[in-house]
């Protein structure tokens, strides 16, 4: 990965094949964000002192709106990628990638270690999301508000659409339809696993869970997404292998 | 690699290169974001704060609540007293809520209860539970006289604490006594049963459903009152209510102390404690008739109400009696006149006698402690003899008292 770059660069330059770039998350991050820290610093008057994770951590324990910036600006792909890999391209993406880092910024007293910063973001990430699943949820069994669906689904077709395949276009659009409708839990366990490719102590790590919960979680996930996969065609090609493999 | 990962995987690959997009149109973040984040944060943090302070707060006045309420016993945690008057129909709609007598009695009914007060008077009420439960605590003094009633059966206090449950839609009766003693009849029973602290009685549709804590015994008016050590058995059945007596009796008190003679507490004692058939047994052990012979007034008064509570209002008015010749024109013998019309009117219902007795004691004692009560009694038993003269006294009475425990009583006898 070429450390000159800047952020958004590497992410466009990732191979499509997010398990291997996650199976590295915790590595490969802590050298990109010592890069990018240098430049953000150098970008920012008065980020001088910005230049590593402790150094970020120290300056938003102090109040400084810099170090909050940088820690922003370094991280904000991190977190806008998890949130996407759980929540799909959401009306309320900006928002949940807003309140993860404010979160974030008012628990960094409880960050012990500033070299897991990358994994405890993800973690409050996680979170969010699971908040926001979960405040959908009852909003849309109180029938007050009604589910922004559309909007969700019209940015992942323009998503999809890059595809040119169109019979896996079909089948993505399909599944992120059923990926959308599993349980929360169920659906956080399966998105970093299949999606994003973590290793499973990693997923539970950042679910907050036992590593034998979130095997049980992507036991039930693979099960329920299998059993309502079978009614769209589309994705017969993809997972017809697939039924009766273990996780 | 699975399907499902091959899948996963390019749909992680398509959001990337969106992402990756959406990120060449976003220009870098200013050092105004940081200061908006952490000001955000610390409101959120300060809203957080104030959520929890509430919940702790909220959380440690319940449990305050709750610990007062247990420690102070059923009555306290109510949300409202109101002081009764004759005639109130009072329900407790959502919360407990608690009515207090003149004399400090209470009563406090659950959430749902009704109660209909019929007379309230200084040392005595007539009571009708509608429905619901109650919670009853009553001041025990010479003169106290409560009476409950709940549908069909009638609760006579004598100066105790005690829940009582009545569901008028099931007929499921129930009645727990904490201290003193009770008296129920009436409903499915045949005689009157005396129940004593520690005791309860459940009925229900015309079963026994339960009875427990000690003996639950008939009353046997007119029989010599048992000894202690033959009290547990229930003799006489219930007819109509249950199968067997014995379904009546877990009852047994385990360890009743044999009587010791030489510290067996007096029948004064006893009747003081409220247990009253106790007080009966060891007066009648030492002798009735020589006791009504010597016995001070005060001390006969005590007696004939340990044996009017007892069931033997023919021991009451031989008490009582004895207390009027022996002791003239004195209080004691006044008091004792209230209390035979009392007997005369609601034990054997002869309301002549009664109304005879009321006016003598008004006559003994005008303006005196119990004017108020025995002119209102008065009223109740012309009210059963003669309504032309019922009438009189109930315009009598409403002069002297238009606001007492008998004035609706009087108005209604008068008419619009």
């Amino acid at each position: 990965m070429p450390q000159d770059k800047p952020p958004s660069e590497d992410r466009a330059d990732e191979p499509s094949v997010p398990g291997e770039a996650t199976k590295s998350v915790m590595s490969s991050l802590r050298l990109v964000q010592n890069q990018r820290s240098r430049a953000a610093a150098n970008a920012m008057p008065g980020a001088s002192l910005v230049h590593d994770d402790y150094a970020l951590i120290a300056g938003i324990r102090r109040g400084d709106a810099a170090a909050a910036t940088a820690l922003f600006e370094h991280y904000r792909g991190l977190v806008e990628r998890t949130l996407v890999r759980i929540l799909g391209f959401d009306s309320e993406l900006a928002d949940a990638t807003q309140e993860t880092f404010i979160r974030a910024l008012g628990s960094t007293r409880l960050l012990r270690d500033p070299q897991a910063l990358p994994s405890w973001l993800i973690r409050i990430a996680v979170c969010t999301a699971s908040d926001l699943i979960r405040r959908r949820r009852r909003r849309r069994w109180l029938q007050f508000f009604a589910e922004p669906q559309e909007l969700v689904d019209r940015t992942n077709d323009l998503v999809f659409e890059a595809e040119p395949d169109l019979e896996a276009r079909q089948a993505l659009h399909a599944a992120q339809a059923i990926l959308s409708s599993l349980p929360a839990e169920e659906r956080i366990a399966f998105s970093l696993r299949r999606l994003e490719g973590m290793e499973l102590k990693d997923v539970a790590h950042a679910c907050g869970c036992s590593l034998a919960t979130v095997k049980r979680r992507l036991v039930r996930a693979e099960k329920r997404f299998l059993a309502r996969a079978e009614k769209h065609q589309a994705l017969e090609s993809w997972l017809a292998p697939q039924r009766g493999a273990e996780t | 690699m699975s399907n499902l990962d091959q899948l996963g995987r390019r749909m992680a690959g398509l959001q990337d290169r969106h992402l990756a997009d959406l990120r060449q149109d976003t220009s870098p973040p200013s050092s105004a974001l940081g200061e908006h984040l952490l000001r955000r944060s610390s409101e959120r943090r300060r809203r957080r704060q104030l959520t929890w302070f509430s919940v702790t707060a909220v959380l440690v006045v319940g449990g305050a609540l709750t610990g007062l309420r247990l420690w102070s016993g059923h009555d306290r945690a109510t949300v409202a007293t109101v002081r009764p008057q004759a005639g109130q129909r009072v329900t407790a709609s959502l919360l407990d809520l608690a009515l207090a007598f003149d004399d400090g009695s209470r009563v406090v009914l659950s959430s749902g209860a009704s109660l209909r007060t019929g007379m309230v008077g200084p040392a005595s009420a007539s009571l009708e539970l509608e429905r619901g439960r109650a919670m009853v605590r009553v001041m025990h003094t010479r003169t106290t006289h409560w009476t409950v009633h709940a549908g069909t059966y009638q609760v006579v206090v004598t100066g105790t604490r005690f829940r009582l449950d009545w569901r008028p839609e099931t007929g499921a009766f129930f009645v727990a006594v904490e201290e003193g003693s009770v008296r129920v009849s009436g409903g499915l029973l045949a005689e009157a049963l005396d129940i004593s602290a520690g005791q309860s009685l459940a009925l229900e549709q015309g079963r026994a459903v339960g009875a427990s804590g000690g003996s639950v015994a008939p009353d046997r008016a007119a029989a010599p009152v048992a000894a202690p050590s033959a009290e547990p058995s229930v003799e006489a059945p219930l007819p109509g209510l249950m199968p067997s007596p014995s379904d009546l009796e877990p009852i047994v008190p385990p360890h009743r102390p044999a009587p010791h003679r030489a510290s067996a507490p007096s029948w004064r004692d006893q009747a003081e404690a409220g247990r009253y058939r106790d007080a009966m047994a060891e007066a009648e052990r030492k002798g009735f008739d020589g006791i009504c012979r010597e016995a001070a007034g005060a001390d006969l008064l005590t007696l004939a109400e340990a044996a009017r509570y007892a069931g033997r209002s023919d021991r009451a008015e031989q008490a009582l009696k004895a207390a009027r010749s022996r002791f003239g024109r004195s209080e004691d013998a006044a008091v004792a006149a209230y209390l035979l019309g009392r007997i005369a009117a609601e034990n054997r219902h002869n309301y002549a006698e009664a109304a005879r007795w009321f006016r003598t004691y008004l006559t003994e004692r005008p303006g005196g402690r119990l004017d108020r009560e025995a002119e209102g009694r008065l009223l109740e038993s012309l009210a059963f003899m003669d309504r032309n003269t019922a009438r009189e006294a109930a315009r009598a009475y409403l002069q002297h008292y238009p606001s007492g425990p008998h004035a609706a009583f009087a108005r209604n006898l008068l008419g619009p």
